[in-house]
């Protein structure tokens, strides 16, 4: 079984969890008003009042988990090959133009850890995915602990993106409320401790269960009936057990939370208490689904469900039970909720009893072989992206979305094109026949690097300041699996993965993990990276559970 | 105003690469069944308003009937223009 070790949050309201969670009862927040330089507009965000650098949140709050771990009598050597480093971050050091899984290797190198470390960058979700995927390289024997980390700097690029969105609320967030008018950004850095426990004491939190689905309706917009979410959900709670809670996404947004309510009441939870803490901390985007696990987590272990804070009257369509005021649980298991940019959304259920696992191991592949390849280069494609779309026409037909892509997206969507194609015609599968089967999974290094360049250029001239949403939306490396998720209707797992190098044995561990998802019977999955049209490259494939 | 350079801006600003300021008929619906445009396109279009015609729309919701036709479209800009 899996269970939690430790864990901790650095926030503009405390460097320790005990400190955060009793901000969180006391219902302070950290949400003010601010102004970066360069930017026209103030924005309400929860921010540290001394600027903390990306690698240094990630670090401090590492080492504040594994001291707990080690005030509980556990001792776990960082430098052990038996523990891998999961971090999680939508954008890393974005402002700087670096790599993030550069930051990720200097934050594993300080802590002497020999594996390579694997960066999540799945939107918003990706604070849950990095837990869901610590849970399946734990269960499947590849590592004995799991270190996962998150963490997001608002910076400029951030706020002005979610600006042009004109998601971003003037005023202290309000999730679920009638009034609500957009989300507050935040910082902060959080960590978890996970390992892997053959008779876990009952005290123990163990991660029961997760799952990732996508909505395949849109790129940015959530579904209208919470697709994505209520499929996460009905694949993790399949029992007839009943979370004690529910932590929801609650970002303030009219649409997310219209959907997440959606989704709750489609699952059949809308009686149980369900929270948002974005009222407290603003949306901490890659710390948030760590965050706002342990605080759950720590709350529901003292007996209470957090209040929603900013939530007077509920203004959804569908009926949810929204705490007002503190409430208490009927049991301690905790249901929570992400869903992000690219149609994602994740589910993750954490118990304190000893049930067995959901995930079955048996689902994994021992050898992982692949049905099918395409590999794309500038030697095979010398004409560049768009040229060979207009030459190949006959295969994708018009798809006038393709022109909106970022390249990376472009890439994906051609090699998959190919891939697909070839699998219709050899196996006689009918292509765009939605199904829930098919996950995606993909692997880069520099992510979407060539946008967040085009993004910069226009936001840097404050004569000429004018933040493009859709530039914006796809500097989120993960939108090219919501692109392909949305063009062949698969409701299944997307997640993308950020290595330095192309690393094999890594990704073949990742990918076969997938398949511990039941749901699952198939993998279209692969590393996609782009420079630019001298420097690319997109190898996919798709793997079948035999 | 002219409607011609207007559609130019716009198939520039949304990509809509292979159309020429022709293929767009001023009465049709920029959004659903005319263009096919989607929520981020409006979006940009609201960018479009501010970076050419100095128009600064604080509510996207406005933009729906602002963004019915090219003609309404064109309407309202030269309405409130402030450059």
């Amino acid at each position: 079984m899996i269970t939690l070790l430790s864990d901790n949050i650095i926030s503009p309201l405390g460097v320790t969890t005990a400190q955060n969670l009793s901000a969180v009862r006391q219902g302070r927040s950290a949400l003010t008003e601010h102004r970066h330089e360069g930017m026209p507009d103030a924005f309400v965000a929860s921010l540290f009042e001394v600027p903390m650098r990306f690698e240094e949140g990630l670090i401090r709050t590492i080492e504040a988990s594994l001291e707990e771990a080690q005030q509980k009598g556990v001792t776990i050597h960082p430098a052990s090959q038996e523990v891998v480093f999961i971090l999680s971050s939508t954008k890393g050091n974005v402002m700087d133009f670096e790599r993030i899984g550069i930051s990720a290797q200097r934050v594993a190198d300080h802590f002497g850890n020999p594996n390579r470390p694997i960066v999540v960058s799945n939107a918003c979700i990706s604070g849950l995915s990095a837990q869901i995927l610590a849970m399946r390289l734990l269960n499947a024997g590849h590592y004995r602990v799991a270190v996962v980390a998150g963490m997001d700097i608002q910076s400029k690029f951030i706020v002005s993106g979610f600006q042009s969105f004109k998601a971003l609320s003037p005023d202290p967030c309000r999730p679920f409320d009638g009034d609500r008018c957009g989300l507050n950004l935040g910082e902060a850095a959080a960590s978890i401790i996970l390992m892997k426990q053959t008779n876990p004491a009952p005290a123990d939190w163990k991660l029961k269960s997760g799952a990732i689905r996508n909505d395949a309706v849109h790129i940015s917009n959530p579904s209208k009936t919470g697709e994505g979410s209520y499929r996460a959900m009905r694949q993790i709670c399949r029992e007839e057990d009943v979370p004690g809670c529910i932590s929801a996404h609650g970002t303030a947004t009219l649409y997310n939370d219209e959907m997440e309510a959606a989704a709750i009441d489609r699952s059949g939870f809308s009686e149980l208490p369900t929270f948002s803490l974005k009222g407290y901390f603003g949306h901490t985007m890659g710390a948030a689904g760590i965050l706002e696990s342990i605080i759950a987590l720590h709350a529901m272990e003292e007996g209470w469900i957090p209040a929603t804070k900013g939530f007077e009257e509920s203004g959804t369509r569908h009926q949810i039970h929204v705490t007002h005021g503190e409430e208490k649980p009927r049991n301690t298991d905790v249901l929570k909720l992400m869903s992000g940019f690219g149609g994602c959304n994740a589910a993750l259920w954490y118990t304190k009893s000893s049930v067995v696992d959901n995930i079955s191991l048996e689902n994994e592949p021992g050898n992982l072989s692949s049905a099918f390849q395409v590999s794309l280069n500038p030697s095979n494609m010398p004409q560049g992206l768009t040229s060979f779309y207009r030459q190949h026409k006959a295969v994708w037909g018009d798809y006038p979305k393709f022109f909106k892509m970022d390249p990376l997206c472009k890439l994906g969507f051609l090699a998959s094109e190919l891939l697909l194609q070839e699998e219709a015609e050899q196996s006689g599968v009918t292509r765009f026949e939605p199904r829930e089967d098919r996950a995606i999974v993909i692997f880069t290094r520099s992510g979407s690097m060539a946008d967040d360049k085009a993004y910069m250029e226009t936001i840097s001239d404050p004569d000429n300041y004018f933040p493009s949403p859709a530039i914006f939306v796809y500097t989120l490396s993960n939108i090219v699996t919501g692109e392909l998720a949305l063009r062949n209707a698969y409701y299944g797992e997307t997640s993308c993965f950020i290595l330095e190098e192309p690393d094999e044995a890594t990704m073949q561990q990742i990918i076969a993990s997938s398949f511990q998802d039941d749901g699952i019977q198939s993998v279209l999955a692969g590393w996609l990276e782009y420079e630019d049209e001298q420097h690319f490259e997109a190898d996919l494939r798709l793997y079948r559970k035999e | 105003m002219d409607v011609n350079k207007l559609k130019e801006q716009i198939i520039d600003a949304l990509n809509l690469e292979d159309m020429q300021p022709d293929d767009i008929d001023n009465e049709a619906p920029l959004f659903g069944e005319g263009l096919g445009l989607d929520s981020i396109d409006a979006l940009e279009l609201i960018v479009l308003m501010e970076k050419f015609y100095g128009i600064k729309l604080q509510n996207p919701a406005e933009g729906k009937e602002i963004f019915k036709s090219i003609n309404c479209m064109a309407a309202y800009i030269d309405a409130h223009r402030t450059k």
